[in-house]
Protein backbone atom coordinates (compact mmCIF):
# COMPACT_ATOMS: atom_id res chain seq x y z
CA UNK A 1 0.00 0.00 0.00
CA UNK A 2 1.67 3.59 -0.81
CA UNK A 3 1.05 6.84 0.50
CA UNK A 4 -1.93 7.82 -1.54
CA UNK A 5 -3.51 4.86 -0.75
CA UNK A 6 -3.11 5.10 2.70
CA UNK A 7 -4.48 8.58 2.83
CA UNK A 8 -7.38 7.19 0.92
CA UNK A 9 -7.91 4.62 3.69
CA UNK A 10 -7.80 6.81 6.51
CA UNK A 11 -10.49 9.59 4.96
CA UNK A 12 -12.66 6.50 4.49
CA UNK A 13 -12.50 5.67 7.46
CA UNK A 14 -13.09 8.97 8.59
CA UNK A 15 -15.83 9.93 6.49
CA UNK A 16 -17.63 6.89 7.67
CA UNK A 17 -16.92 7.75 11.18
CA UNK A 18 -18.30 10.92 10.76
CA UNK A 19 -21.36 9.21 9.01
CA UNK A 20 -21.71 7.32 12.17
CA UNK A 21 -21.90 10.05 14.50
CA UNK A 22 -24.41 11.73 12.53
CA UNK A 23 -26.76 8.60 12.68
CA UNK A 24 -26.43 8.28 16.19
CA UNK A 25 -27.32 11.87 16.96
CA UNK A 26 -30.31 11.70 14.17
CA UNK A 27 -31.45 8.65 16.29
CA UNK A 28 -31.04 10.52 19.74
CA UNK A 29 -32.56 13.42 18.61
CA UNK A 30 -35.34 11.29 16.60
CA UNK A 31 -35.98 9.47 20.03
CA UNK A 32 -36.28 12.92 22.32
CA UNK A 33 -38.75 14.72 19.80
CA UNK A 34 -41.28 11.53 19.65
CA UNK A 35 -40.56 10.65 23.45
CA UNK A 36 -41.74 14.63 23.98
CA UNK A 37 -44.23 14.55 21.41
CA UNK A 38 -45.86 11.49 23.51
CA UNK A 39 -45.28 13.27 26.24
CA UNK A 40 -46.98 16.39 25.24
CA UNK A 41 -50.14 14.41 23.63
CA UNK A 42 -50.28 12.65 26.88
CA UNK A 43 -50.67 16.00 28.68
CA UNK A 44 -52.59 17.54 26.53
CA UNK A 45 -55.39 14.59 26.78
CA UNK A 46 -54.96 14.60 30.40
CA UNK A 47 -55.56 18.08 30.57
CA UNK A 48 -58.78 17.48 28.29
CA UNK A 49 -59.70 14.63 30.62
CA UNK A 50 -59.58 16.57 33.78
CA UNK A 51 -61.74 19.42 32.24
CA UNK A 52 -64.16 17.01 31.59
CA UNK A 53 -64.31 14.79 34.29
CA UNK A 54 -63.74 17.09 37.30
CA UNK A 55 -66.87 19.38 36.63
CA UNK A 56 -68.76 15.96 36.53
CA UNK A 57 -67.46 14.66 39.87
CA UNK A 58 -68.06 18.08 41.23
CA UNK A 59 -71.59 19.79 39.75
CA UNK A 60 -72.82 16.30 37.78
CA UNK A 61 -72.54 17.76 34.93
CA UNK A 62 -72.25 14.97 32.27
CA UNK A 63 -71.95 16.28 28.79
CA UNK A 64 -68.74 17.45 28.80
CA UNK A 65 -67.22 14.06 29.74
CA UNK A 66 -69.06 12.10 26.50
CA UNK A 67 -67.74 14.62 24.29
CA UNK A 68 -63.87 14.10 25.71
CA UNK A 69 -64.74 10.57 25.77
CA UNK A 70 -65.98 9.81 22.04
CA UNK A 71 -62.58 11.42 21.10
CA UNK A 72 -60.43 8.45 23.02
CA UNK A 73 -59.67 5.67 20.39
CA UNK A 74 -57.22 2.62 20.86
CA UNK A 75 -54.57 5.03 20.18
CA UNK A 76 -55.32 6.92 23.58
CA UNK A 77 -56.62 3.91 25.38
CA UNK A 78 -53.17 3.48 27.44
CA UNK A 79 -53.11 7.19 28.72
CA UNK A 80 -56.72 6.94 29.47
CA UNK A 81 -56.93 3.89 31.38
CA UNK A 82 -53.57 5.63 33.76
CA UNK A 83 -56.26 8.66 33.82
CA UNK A 84 -58.75 6.76 34.91
CA UNK A 85 -57.31 4.47 37.30
CA UNK A 86 -55.94 7.85 39.66
CA UNK A 87 -59.32 8.66 40.01
CA UNK A 88 -61.02 5.30 40.49
CA UNK A 89 -58.67 4.38 43.46
CA UNK A 90 -58.99 7.43 45.07
CA UNK A 91 -62.30 7.87 45.33
CA UNK A 92 -65.60 6.23 46.29
CA UNK A 93 -69.87 6.81 46.56
CA UNK A 94 -71.66 8.62 44.21
CA UNK A 95 -68.42 10.34 42.45
CA UNK A 96 -66.94 7.37 41.56
CA UNK A 97 -70.77 5.44 40.38
CA UNK A 98 -70.97 8.66 38.26
CA UNK A 99 -67.63 7.93 36.47
CA UNK A 100 -68.29 4.68 35.73
CA UNK A 101 -71.36 5.58 34.17
CA UNK A 102 -70.52 7.87 31.90
CA UNK A 103 -67.54 5.46 30.84
CA UNK A 104 -70.06 3.17 30.44
CA UNK A 105 -72.35 5.03 28.30
CA UNK A 106 -69.53 6.22 26.21
CA UNK A 107 -68.01 4.41 23.12
CA UNK A 108 -65.04 3.82 24.96
CA UNK A 109 -66.68 1.01 27.11
CA UNK A 110 -67.27 -1.04 23.38
CA UNK A 111 -63.46 -0.18 22.39
CA UNK A 112 -62.43 -1.36 25.78
CA UNK A 113 -63.98 -4.59 25.36
CA UNK A 114 -62.58 -5.53 21.91
CA UNK A 115 -59.53 -4.22 23.18
CA UNK A 116 -59.50 -7.81 25.05
CA UNK A 117 -58.82 -9.26 21.76
CA UNK A 118 -56.54 -7.08 20.26
CA UNK A 119 -53.38 -8.07 18.40
CA UNK A 120 -51.10 -5.60 20.71
CA UNK A 121 -50.48 -7.22 24.31
CA UNK A 122 -50.23 -4.01 26.01
CA UNK A 123 -53.66 -3.01 24.88
CA UNK A 124 -55.30 -6.61 25.92
CA UNK A 125 -53.79 -5.79 29.18
CA UNK A 126 -54.72 -2.30 29.65
CA UNK A 127 -58.31 -2.87 28.25
CA UNK A 128 -59.02 -5.89 30.57
CA UNK A 129 -57.63 -4.28 33.57
CA UNK A 130 -59.49 -1.16 33.45
CA UNK A 131 -62.81 -3.32 32.45
CA UNK A 132 -61.90 -5.28 36.26
CA UNK A 133 -62.34 -1.42 37.69
CA UNK A 134 -65.23 -0.07 35.97
CA UNK A 135 -66.96 -3.35 37.43
CA UNK A 136 -70.09 -3.47 34.57
CA UNK A 137 -70.72 -7.44 34.46
CA UNK A 138 -72.12 -6.93 30.24
CA UNK A 139 -68.75 -7.75 29.50
CA UNK A 140 -68.21 -10.90 31.61
CA UNK A 141 -67.96 -12.79 27.62
CA UNK A 142 -65.50 -10.93 26.79
CA UNK A 143 -63.03 -11.65 30.03
CA UNK A 144 -63.94 -15.22 29.74
CA UNK A 145 -62.58 -15.67 26.23
CA UNK A 146 -59.93 -13.83 27.84
CA UNK A 147 -59.11 -16.95 29.98
CA UNK A 148 -58.05 -18.80 26.76
CA UNK A 149 -55.73 -16.06 25.82
CA UNK A 150 -51.98 -17.46 24.52
CA UNK A 151 -50.11 -14.79 27.25
CA UNK A 152 -50.03 -16.18 30.75
CA UNK A 153 -50.48 -12.22 32.12
CA UNK A 154 -53.65 -11.35 30.13
CA UNK A 155 -55.44 -14.49 31.51
CA UNK A 156 -54.43 -13.63 35.20
CA UNK A 157 -55.68 -10.30 34.59
CA UNK A 158 -58.69 -11.71 33.16
CA UNK A 159 -59.10 -13.71 36.52
CA UNK A 160 -58.71 -10.68 38.16
CA UNK A 161 -61.04 -8.72 36.65
CA UNK A 162 -63.68 -11.26 36.98
CA UNK A 163 -62.89 -11.35 40.32
CA UNK A 164 -63.42 -7.55 40.65
CA UNK A 165 -66.78 -7.59 39.02
CA UNK A 166 -67.93 -10.05 41.58
CA UNK A 167 -69.22 -12.68 38.60
CA UNK A 168 -70.20 -15.99 40.73
CA UNK A 169 -71.83 -17.25 37.60
CA UNK A 170 -68.29 -17.63 36.19
CA UNK A 171 -66.31 -19.41 39.35
CA UNK A 172 -66.71 -22.67 37.47
CA UNK A 173 -64.62 -21.13 34.84
CA UNK A 174 -61.94 -19.19 36.79
CA UNK A 175 -61.29 -22.35 38.68
CA UNK A 176 -60.85 -24.20 36.19
CA UNK A 177 -58.49 -21.76 34.36
CA UNK A 178 -56.84 -21.31 37.65
CA UNK A 179 -56.14 -25.09 37.76
CA UNK A 180 -54.50 -25.21 34.46
CA UNK A 181 -51.77 -22.43 35.19
CA UNK A 182 -49.93 -24.89 37.77
CA UNK A 183 -48.97 -22.23 39.67
CA UNK A 184 -46.18 -22.80 42.18
CA UNK A 185 -47.22 -20.55 44.88
CA UNK A 186 -50.72 -20.32 46.50
CA UNK A 187 -50.41 -16.00 47.01
CA UNK A 188 -51.65 -15.71 43.54
CA UNK A 189 -54.26 -18.30 44.13
CA UNK A 190 -55.86 -17.01 47.39
CA UNK A 191 -55.52 -13.03 45.97
CA UNK A 192 -57.78 -13.59 43.04
CA UNK A 193 -60.30 -15.69 45.13
CA UNK A 194 -59.53 -13.10 47.74
CA UNK A 195 -60.65 -10.14 45.00
CA UNK A 196 -64.08 -12.25 45.32
CA UNK A 197 -65.02 -10.48 48.25
CA UNK A 198 -66.69 -12.51 51.42
CA UNK A 199 -69.51 -13.28 49.39
CA UNK A 200 -67.39 -16.20 47.43
CA UNK A 201 -67.55 -18.55 50.49
CA UNK A 202 -70.70 -20.29 49.81
CA UNK A 203 -70.05 -20.86 45.78
CA UNK A 204 -66.67 -21.90 46.87
CA UNK A 205 -67.89 -24.58 49.18
CA UNK A 206 -70.21 -26.06 46.55
CA UNK A 207 -67.64 -26.18 43.82
CA UNK A 208 -65.20 -27.86 46.51
CA UNK A 209 -68.00 -30.39 47.66
CA UNK A 210 -68.44 -31.08 43.24
CA UNK A 211 -64.57 -31.11 43.18
CA UNK A 212 -63.92 -34.00 45.51
CA UNK A 213 -66.66 -34.56 47.56
CA UNK A 214 -65.48 -34.94 51.14
CA UNK A 215 -62.10 -36.27 50.31
CA UNK A 216 -59.20 -34.81 49.00
CA UNK A 217 -57.45 -36.61 46.46
CA UNK A 218 -53.56 -36.09 45.73
CA UNK A 219 -53.80 -34.18 42.16
CA UNK A 220 -52.10 -31.57 40.32
CA UNK A 221 -55.33 -29.00 41.56
CA UNK A 222 -53.66 -29.53 45.53
CA UNK A 223 -52.67 -26.09 45.61
CA UNK A 224 -55.95 -24.70 44.44
CA UNK A 225 -57.94 -26.79 46.81
CA UNK A 226 -55.83 -25.46 49.55
CA UNK A 227 -56.22 -21.93 48.50
CA UNK A 228 -60.08 -22.20 48.55
CA UNK A 229 -60.10 -23.79 51.73
CA UNK A 230 -58.02 -21.07 53.19
CA UNK A 231 -60.21 -18.20 52.04
CA UNK A 232 -63.41 -19.92 53.74
CA UNK A 233 -61.00 -19.89 56.53
CA UNK A 234 -59.97 -15.82 56.12
CA UNK A 235 -63.56 -14.86 56.15
CA UNK A 236 -64.60 -17.22 59.00
CA UNK A 237 -67.15 -18.75 57.00
CA UNK A 238 -68.18 -20.94 59.49
CA UNK A 239 -70.80 -23.32 57.63
CA UNK A 240 -67.85 -25.22 56.41
CA UNK A 241 -66.44 -25.59 59.53
CA UNK A 242 -67.57 -29.13 59.40
CA UNK A 243 -66.88 -30.03 55.79
CA UNK A 244 -63.41 -28.96 57.07
CA UNK A 245 -62.99 -30.64 59.68
CA UNK A 246 -63.90 -33.91 57.73
CA UNK A 247 -61.05 -32.83 55.29
CA UNK A 248 -58.75 -33.00 57.64
CA UNK A 249 -59.16 -36.52 59.20
CA UNK A 250 -59.42 -38.00 56.05
CA UNK A 251 -56.16 -35.91 53.74
CA UNK A 252 -52.76 -37.21 53.89
CA UNK A 253 -51.58 -34.14 52.13
CA UNK A 254 -49.54 -31.90 54.16
CA UNK A 255 -50.50 -29.07 52.03
CA UNK A 256 -54.25 -29.59 52.49
CA UNK A 257 -53.26 -30.32 56.13
CA UNK A 258 -51.82 -27.31 56.96
CA UNK A 259 -55.15 -25.47 54.90
CA UNK A 260 -57.58 -27.18 56.83
CA UNK A 261 -55.64 -26.20 60.52
CA UNK A 262 -55.29 -22.24 58.94
CA UNK A 263 -58.71 -22.38 58.13
CA UNK A 264 -60.15 -24.38 61.18
CA UNK A 265 -57.77 -21.74 63.90
CA UNK A 266 -59.51 -18.83 62.12
CA UNK A 267 -63.11 -19.90 62.63
CA UNK A 268 -62.23 -21.32 66.21
CA UNK A 269 -63.79 -24.20 65.23
CA UNK A 270 -62.92 -25.91 68.36
CA UNK A 271 -65.03 -29.42 67.66
CA UNK A 272 -62.13 -29.89 65.64
CA UNK A 273 -59.17 -29.41 68.46
CA UNK A 274 -58.39 -33.41 68.78
CA UNK A 275 -57.59 -33.54 64.95
CA UNK A 276 -55.72 -30.58 64.90
CA UNK A 277 -53.69 -31.39 68.29
CA UNK A 278 -52.90 -34.61 66.32
CA UNK A 279 -50.59 -32.41 63.57
CA UNK A 280 -48.52 -30.77 66.67
CA UNK A 281 -45.77 -33.54 66.13
CA UNK A 282 -45.73 -33.77 62.67
CA UNK A 283 -42.93 -34.44 60.77
CA UNK A 284 -43.40 -31.48 58.55
CA UNK A 285 -42.70 -27.97 60.88
CA UNK A 286 -44.93 -26.17 58.52
CA UNK A 287 -48.03 -28.28 59.29
CA UNK A 288 -46.68 -28.35 63.05
CA UNK A 289 -46.28 -24.35 63.13
CA UNK A 290 -49.96 -23.90 61.70
CA UNK A 291 -51.37 -26.44 64.38
CA UNK A 292 -49.46 -24.28 67.24
CA UNK A 293 -50.87 -20.95 65.61
CA UNK A 294 -54.74 -23.00 65.65
CA UNK A 295 -54.11 -23.55 69.35
CA UNK A 296 -53.54 -19.97 69.59
CA UNK A 297 -56.90 -19.03 68.25
CA UNK A 298 -58.76 -21.74 70.41
CA UNK A 299 -56.92 -19.61 73.55
CA UNK A 300 -56.63 -24.18 74.18
CA UNK A 301 -54.65 -23.29 77.65
CA UNK A 302 -54.82 -27.63 78.21
CA UNK A 303 -52.15 -27.69 75.59
CA UNK A 304 -49.65 -25.38 77.17
CA UNK A 305 -47.62 -28.33 78.54
CA UNK A 306 -47.55 -29.37 74.63
CA UNK A 307 -46.25 -25.76 73.90
CA UNK A 308 -43.35 -25.61 76.55
CA UNK A 309 -42.24 -29.10 75.12
CA UNK A 310 -42.42 -27.48 71.43
CA UNK A 311 -39.98 -24.56 72.63
CA UNK A 312 -37.05 -27.03 72.17
CA UNK A 313 -38.39 -28.21 68.74
CA UNK A 314 -35.46 -28.33 65.94
CA UNK A 315 -37.12 -26.22 63.62
CA UNK A 316 -37.05 -22.20 64.89
CA UNK A 317 -40.62 -20.93 63.00
CA UNK A 318 -42.13 -23.88 65.69
CA UNK A 319 -40.22 -22.62 68.74
CA UNK A 320 -41.04 -19.12 67.59
CA UNK A 321 -45.02 -19.83 67.30
CA UNK A 322 -44.95 -21.61 70.58
CA UNK A 323 -43.28 -18.96 72.44
CA UNK A 324 -45.36 -16.23 70.54
CA UNK A 325 -48.34 -18.55 71.21
CA UNK A 326 -47.74 -19.29 75.22
CA UNK A 327 -47.36 -15.21 75.07
CA UNK A 328 -50.33 -14.75 73.94
CA UNK A 329 -51.66 -17.23 76.51
CA UNK A 330 -50.33 -15.56 79.36
CA UNK A 331 -47.80 -18.10 79.95
CA UNK A 332 -45.24 -17.13 83.15
CA UNK A 333 -42.62 -17.41 81.07
CA UNK A 334 -39.91 -16.14 84.20
CA UNK A 335 -41.24 -18.96 86.84
CA UNK A 336 -40.62 -21.48 83.76
CA UNK A 337 -36.72 -20.48 82.95
CA UNK A 338 -36.06 -21.09 86.64
CA UNK A 339 -38.09 -23.98 87.77
CA UNK A 340 -36.10 -26.52 89.26
CA UNK A 341 -37.30 -29.36 87.33
CA UNK A 342 -35.58 -27.74 83.90
CA UNK A 343 -31.90 -28.06 85.95
CA UNK A 344 -29.46 -30.35 83.89
CA UNK A 345 -31.58 -30.25 80.78
CA UNK A 346 -30.02 -28.95 77.76
CA UNK A 347 -32.61 -25.46 77.30
CA UNK A 348 -30.55 -23.23 74.89
CA UNK A 349 -32.67 -23.43 72.31
CA UNK A 350 -35.58 -23.04 74.23
CA UNK A 351 -34.30 -19.79 76.05
CA UNK A 352 -32.86 -18.40 73.54
CA UNK A 353 -36.24 -18.33 71.77
CA UNK A 354 -37.99 -17.04 74.78
CA UNK A 355 -35.73 -13.96 75.29
CA UNK A 356 -36.06 -13.52 71.66
CA UNK A 357 -40.05 -13.24 71.76
CA UNK A 358 -39.91 -11.17 75.09
CA UNK A 359 -37.78 -9.05 73.69
CA UNK A 360 -39.48 -8.62 69.91
CA UNK A 361 -42.80 -7.93 72.34
CA UNK A 362 -41.34 -5.72 74.83
CA UNK A 363 -40.01 -3.62 72.18
CA UNK A 364 -43.20 -3.90 70.24
CA UNK A 365 -45.33 -2.84 73.33
CA UNK A 366 -42.74 -0.26 74.29
CA UNK A 367 -43.26 1.86 70.96
CA UNK A 368 -46.77 1.49 70.69
CA UNK A 369 -46.89 3.09 74.22
CA UNK A 370 -48.75 0.36 76.05
CA UNK B 1 -65.97 31.91 52.09
CA UNK B 2 -62.88 33.72 53.57
CA UNK B 3 -61.33 30.72 55.64
CA UNK B 4 -57.73 29.83 54.01
CA UNK B 5 -56.93 26.19 53.25
CA UNK B 6 -53.96 24.32 51.85
CA UNK B 7 -53.79 21.21 50.19
CA UNK B 8 -50.71 18.95 50.89
CA UNK B 9 -51.36 15.84 48.30
CA UNK B 10 -48.91 14.78 45.73
CA UNK B 11 -51.57 13.48 43.42
CA UNK B 12 -52.32 16.77 41.40
CA UNK B 13 -55.23 14.79 39.96
CA UNK B 14 -56.41 13.94 43.54
CA UNK B 15 -55.59 17.51 44.86
CA UNK B 16 -57.06 19.24 42.40
CA UNK B 17 -60.48 17.49 42.47
CA UNK B 18 -60.46 18.32 46.26
CA UNK B 19 -59.95 22.16 45.64
CA UNK B 20 -62.26 21.79 43.06
CA UNK B 21 -64.79 20.08 45.33
CA UNK B 22 -64.07 22.81 47.77
CA UNK B 23 -64.57 26.00 45.58
CA UNK B 24 -67.99 24.45 44.85
CA UNK B 25 -68.72 25.07 48.26
CA UNK B 26 -67.47 28.49 48.40
CA UNK B 27 -63.70 28.13 49.98
CA UNK B 28 -62.01 30.11 47.26
CA UNK B 29 -58.22 31.11 48.77
CA UNK B 30 -56.99 27.56 48.51
CA UNK B 31 -53.29 26.78 47.97
CA UNK B 32 -51.63 23.28 46.79
CA UNK B 33 -48.65 21.91 47.84
CA UNK B 34 -47.14 18.32 46.29
CA UNK B 35 -44.48 17.67 48.86
CA UNK B 36 -43.76 18.26 52.58
CA UNK B 37 -40.84 20.57 51.95
CA UNK B 38 -42.74 22.98 50.15
CA UNK B 39 -45.64 23.22 52.93
CA UNK B 40 -43.01 23.60 55.32
CA UNK B 41 -41.35 26.72 53.66
CA UNK B 42 -44.65 28.65 53.01
CA UNK B 43 -46.42 27.60 56.42
CA UNK B 44 -43.69 29.78 58.30
CA UNK B 45 -44.86 32.75 56.78
CA UNK B 46 -48.12 32.29 55.94
CA UNK B 47 -50.57 30.09 58.47
CA UNK B 48 -54.08 28.20 56.96
CA UNK B 49 -57.38 27.68 58.57
CA UNK B 50 -57.39 24.43 57.73
CA UNK B 51 -54.69 21.98 55.94
CA UNK B 52 -55.45 19.09 54.57
CA UNK B 53 -52.44 16.68 55.03
CA UNK B 54 -51.72 13.40 52.96
CA UNK B 55 -49.52 10.81 55.29
CA UNK B 56 -47.76 9.75 52.55
CA UNK B 57 -45.99 12.52 50.65
CA UNK B 58 -42.44 13.03 49.25
CA UNK B 59 -40.30 15.23 51.32
CA UNK B 60 -41.01 15.36 54.93
CA UNK B 61 -44.01 12.85 55.66
CA UNK B 62 -47.17 14.01 56.79
CA UNK B 63 -46.96 12.81 60.51
CA UNK B 64 -43.78 14.87 61.26
CA UNK B 65 -45.26 17.83 59.52
CA UNK B 66 -47.82 17.27 62.13
CA UNK B 67 -46.10 16.65 64.91
CA UNK B 68 -44.43 19.98 64.20
CA UNK B 69 -47.52 22.31 63.44
CA UNK B 70 -49.45 21.06 66.73
CA UNK B 71 -46.10 21.40 68.36
CA UNK B 72 -45.63 25.13 67.88
CA UNK B 73 -47.97 27.71 70.11
CA UNK B 74 -47.99 29.58 67.02
CA UNK B 75 -49.58 26.90 64.62
CA UNK B 76 -51.59 24.67 66.99
CA UNK B 77 -54.76 26.28 66.07
CA UNK B 78 -54.06 25.49 62.37
CA UNK B 79 -57.48 22.43 61.70
CA UNK B 80 -55.87 19.45 60.18
CA UNK B 81 -57.53 16.85 58.24
CA UNK B 82 -55.34 13.91 57.99
CA UNK B 83 -55.74 12.23 54.43
CA UNK B 84 -54.86 8.36 55.29
CA UNK B 85 -54.61 4.88 53.03
CA UNK B 86 -57.48 2.78 54.48
CA UNK B 87 -55.81 -0.32 55.25
CA UNK B 88 -53.60 1.87 57.78
CA UNK B 89 -55.62 1.88 61.12
CA UNK B 90 -52.56 2.37 63.27
CA UNK B 91 -51.49 5.61 61.17
CA UNK B 92 -55.15 6.80 62.17
CA UNK B 93 -54.82 6.34 65.94
CA UNK B 94 -51.59 7.80 65.38
CA UNK B 95 -52.74 10.74 63.01
CA UNK B 96 -55.22 11.19 66.48
CA UNK B 97 -52.60 11.29 69.55
CA UNK B 98 -51.06 13.54 67.73
CA UNK B 99 -53.80 16.26 67.36
CA UNK B 100 -55.68 15.80 64.15
CA UNK B 101 -58.77 17.66 64.12
CA UNK B 102 -60.08 14.60 61.39
CA UNK B 103 -58.79 12.22 58.98
CA UNK B 104 -60.21 10.82 55.76
CA UNK B 105 -59.51 7.36 54.24
CA UNK B 106 -58.59 7.05 50.93
CA UNK B 107 -60.82 5.85 48.58
CA UNK B 108 -62.87 8.69 49.80
CA UNK B 109 -65.94 10.35 48.90
CA UNK B 110 -65.75 14.43 47.99
CA UNK B 111 -68.96 14.61 48.86
CA UNK B 112 -68.00 13.54 52.37
CA UNK B 113 -64.86 15.38 52.28
CA UNK B 114 -66.73 18.41 51.63
CA UNK B 115 -68.99 18.07 54.99
CA UNK B 116 -66.42 17.45 56.79
CA UNK B 117 -64.40 20.45 55.92
CA UNK B 118 -67.30 22.47 56.43
CA UNK B 119 -68.35 21.09 59.85
CA UNK B 120 -64.31 21.40 61.12
CA UNK B 121 -64.49 25.14 59.83
CA UNK B 122 -67.75 25.90 61.00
Amino acid sequence: MDSFDLIIFLITVNIGFIFLVIILFGYIITGKIISNYRETRKKKLFGELEDAFLPLIVANDESGVQKTLSTIGVKNLENFIEFISVYLSNIKGDDFDRIINAIYKSPVFKILCDSTASDDLDTRLYSIYCLGLLQKPVCIDNLLNALDDGNFFVRMAAVKAIAEIKCFSALDRVLEALAREKLVTSYKLSETLWSFGEEICEPLLAALKKRDGRIVRIHEEDLLTASMIEIMGYFKFFDAAEEIHAVLKETKVNLIVKSCIYSLGKMVYTDSLHAVEMHLDSRDPEVRVSAVKAILEFRCVEKIDKLKSLLNDSDWNVRYNSAIALYEMSFDFQGYMFSPELAGQEMSMAYRTIVHVLTEKYTTETEAGI
Amino acid sequence: MLKKVFICEDEPAIAKLIKLRLNADGFKDITIFDNGEKLCEHIKGEKPDLLLLDVMIPGIDGMTILKTLKGDDSSKHVKVIMLTALSKEADIVKCLDMGADDYITKPFSPAELSSRVKKILR
